[in-house]
């Protein structure tokens, strides 16, 4: 039987990390040159948007009043906390005022007497994210070349984020709520064997930025959207349903908590660059793709409703015929602690690491 | 193209599975499948199966002609590579249609069994009503789910065996729905060339036939019929020639509740057959048998010239749509009851 080969999770490999400018991006480094993972590589402008501010509503007043209350004009650059038009009550006791939100600039004045105000752009610091050599420099990006820890799953969800790694449940675990608290804000969580909606919502609530889990049921995960981004980034490793977190990954992440990572939930993979890599100490990456199933492979069982799902080929047979009727070639797994299972060798697949 | 003059070597490169057939000359316009195999397809490097193919079936595409059918973009270049002949989707599907007609399937409608089942739009819910066991509707989900994803993974256990027969119900009825009085269906794919029971097959049809319907159902075996569509797309003569891969299993009648009727197997009688409510009737005849088979009474009395089968012919008593729902613990029961009740045809076939 062919099998298709994977890694689950990998250390100590070249990475190629992309730091992509969140808005326009000047960089701060040149091709080649070494960089730490705290240097600051590029000075970014986010744009910030605009936004309404609601001065005929909020002083009671006619659209067509509202030029006459404002203090500021139309391409005036205003400021956080500044007040920009002001009523005052009747014999001018008392008065009512609208603060800016933010600093901008006014941009013009609605019919329904609202001010268009533009953010002014925030500087962002883009700081390298993990020790290597500046290999490519193009217009919106610039990658490292690094030594990471790669994790990957079958599922994920979301746009690449960053944070620190914080395991906050065990491998078995259903990942409650209650596993969320406010320190989670910024980061990556790791743990639990099912992930669940009410979960993600306290997540997105307390600011987290991603979450590592065994499983995800799939009507959960599809309200994430399928090709959307909800606010955070989320990476299954095992499939759809209650799936215990590998012990292979779930050991990885333990070891690299608090380490800096970054989750992709498109590619369905977690990198963990090293801080100060020794790049001639890269091993090269394993050979993916398909190949024969061999006695002594590492191997995941798929669709199996155990907790243990990882182990090595024992024995192959063919032709030989499963309590489901079905004649398939077979093998036999040892999933470590005496246990020993027959599963169809199609339902394999060889890991390499 | 007339007829080639190697042995035929046909490939379907699925999106799972990938499957080999060696075709040899046996005698006369008689053809034979000397050989075949399947493997799942190496999907991001299509070739390794093919040549892990061609390993364990030994065989040498130089010496062959190689036929290859596939709807993935990627297969063209393969076949280029190893000088085959590239037979495209489409064109495959309307020479099977016509070589069925040839054979004495006309109109006949292919019900594909394949993996591709897994990733239909369907409602979970729907496919549970079919089972016979307890589970929940989310557990459902992610198993049918967990199957996009692993699309190679074979079913182990009987209950998944059971998973994937309500599947090809729900997907199979959609097709059904424009089923007329009489027709002829054809069920291919790796889920039924795989299946260890066709009387469960058989179950799957009778459940999705509408009431006042008959069908005379035919199985491709091995799952060959793309790859034959491949053969006679580009050798047009090859039509004219026997191959061994469809089973008749027989004439399907659905009377969509309590019925009679009426076998003439050209003797002097008619054989009348009444069947209870809920009742699924087996009569042995094989496919040499040549039955009329009478359907309704006085003025609305139909008759439709059929014949046997592996199975037999199947006479359906059971209200249609079934009057089944999902986690209703009656209609577990009423499954379990009909599956008993046709898997008896298992001893005559």
């Amino acid at each position: 039987m062919i099998n298709q080969v994977i890694t689950r999770t990998s250390s100590n490999h070249q990475h190629d990390l992309v730091r992509k400018f969140p808005g326009k991006g000047k960089p701060a480094v040149k091709e080649g040159s070494l960089v730490e993972a705290s240097d600051i590589i590029a000075h970014c402008q986010v744009s910030a948007g605009q936004r309404l501010i609601k001065v005929a509503h909020t002083l009671g007043i006619r659209a067509s009043s509202v030029q006459k209350h404002l203090l500021r004009n139309v391409g005036d650059r205003i400021y956080q906390g500044e007040t920009v038009a002001r009523r005052r009550g009747l014999l001018g006791l008392g008065k009512t005022e609208v603060r800016s939100p933010a600093d901008g600039v006014i941009t013009n004045i609605d019919p329904n007497g609202d001010l268009i105000v533009k953010f002014l752009p925030i500087s962002v610091r883009l700081t390298a994210g993990a020790g290597g050599k500046v290999k490519k420099i193009v217009e919106d990006a610039i990658t490292i070349s690094t030594l990471a820890t790669e994790v990957n799953g079958p599922i994920g969800s979301g746009k690449e984020r960053d944070g620190a790694i914080k395991v906050v449940a065990g491998q078995t675990e259903f990942l409650l709520p209650q596993h969320i608290s406010a320190d989670c804000s910024g980061k990556i969580i790791v743990g639990g064997a099912v992930l669940e909606r009410a979960t993600i919502e306290k997540a997105l609530t307390v600011g987290v930025h991603g979450i590592v889990c065994g499983g995800i049921n799939q009507r959960d995960f599809l309200s994430l959207g399928v090709s959307s981004d909800v606010g955070l980034s989320v990476l299954i490793t095992e499939g759809y349903g209650n799936f215990a977190l590998g012990t292979d990954i779930y050991e990885s992440l333990k070891a690299l908590e608090g380490r800096f990572a970054f989750i992709d939930g498109e590619r369905a993979n977690l990198v963990v660059p090293e801080l100060n890599p020794k790049m001639e100490k890269a091993t090269e990456p394993p050979s993916l793709g398909w190949r024969e199933l061999a006695v002594g492979d590492k191997v995941r069982v798929l669709h199996q409703k155990k907790e243990k799902l990882l182990g090595t080929v024992k024995e192959i047979k063919e032709g030989q015929t499963l309590s489901s009727g079905l004649v398939s070639d077979t093998a036999k797994i040892d999933l470590g602690a005496g246990i020993e299972v027959v599963v169809a060798a199609a339902n394999l697949q060889i890991l390499e690491s | 193209m007339s007829v080639p003059k190697s042995k035929l070597v046909t490939l379907e490169i699925g999106s799972s599975w990938t499957r080999a057939f060696l075709i040899d000359h046996e005698k006369g316009n008689k053809l034979k499948i000397a050989s075949h195999d399947f493997l799942p397809t190496s999907t991001g490097d299509l070739k390794f199966t093919v040549e892990a193919l061609f390993k364990k079936l030994s065989i040498n595409p130089k010496e062959n002609t190689l036929l290859v059918t596939s709807s993935l973009d990627e297969a063209k270049a393969i076949s280029d590579e190893l000088k085959g002949i590239f037979v495209p989707f489409p064109e495959v599907n309307k020479n099977v249609l016509n070589y069925l007609k040839v054979v004495g399937y006309p109109a006949c409608t292919l019900l594909d069994a394949g993996v591709g089942l897994f990733f239909g739009n369907y409602k979970a819910s729907l496919v549970g009503s079919y089972l016979t066991f307890p589970i929940g509707e989310v557990e459902l989900e992610n198993h049918l789910a967990n199957h996009t994803l692993h699309p190679q993974t074979i079913p182990e256990t009987p209950w998944e065996v059971e998973i994937n027969e309500a599947l090809m119900r729900v997907i199979f009825a959609e097709k059904s729905a424009n089923f007329g009085a009489a027709n002829n269906v054809l069920v291919t794919g790796s889920l039924i060339a795989a299946h260890p029971k066709m009387s469960r097959v058989a179950l799957v049809i009778l459940d999705i036939l509408g009431p006042n319907t008959i069908a005379d159902v035919i199985v491709d075996k091995y799952s060959f019929s793309n790859c034959w569509g491949a053969a006679v797309t580009k050798y047009r003569e090859l039509v004219d020639f026997e191959i061994d891969f469809l089973e008749k299993l027989g004439s399907f009648v659905s009377l969509g509740g309590v019925g009679r009727v009426g076998l003439d197997y050209g003797l002097k009688n008619i054989q009348e057959v009444n069947v209870a409510e809920n009742e699924i009737a087996l009569i042995p005849a094989t496919k040499e048998q040549k039955v009329e088979v009478e359907l309704g009474y006085g003025r609305e009395k139909r008759r439709f010239k059929t014949s046997g089968g592996n199975l037999g012919i199947l006479i359906d008593g059971r209200l249609k749509p079934l009057p089944i729902a999902f986690g209703s613990s009656a209609s577990q029961k009423a499954m379990v009851k009909w599956a008993e009740a046709i898997e008896k045809v298992e001893i005559i076939r």
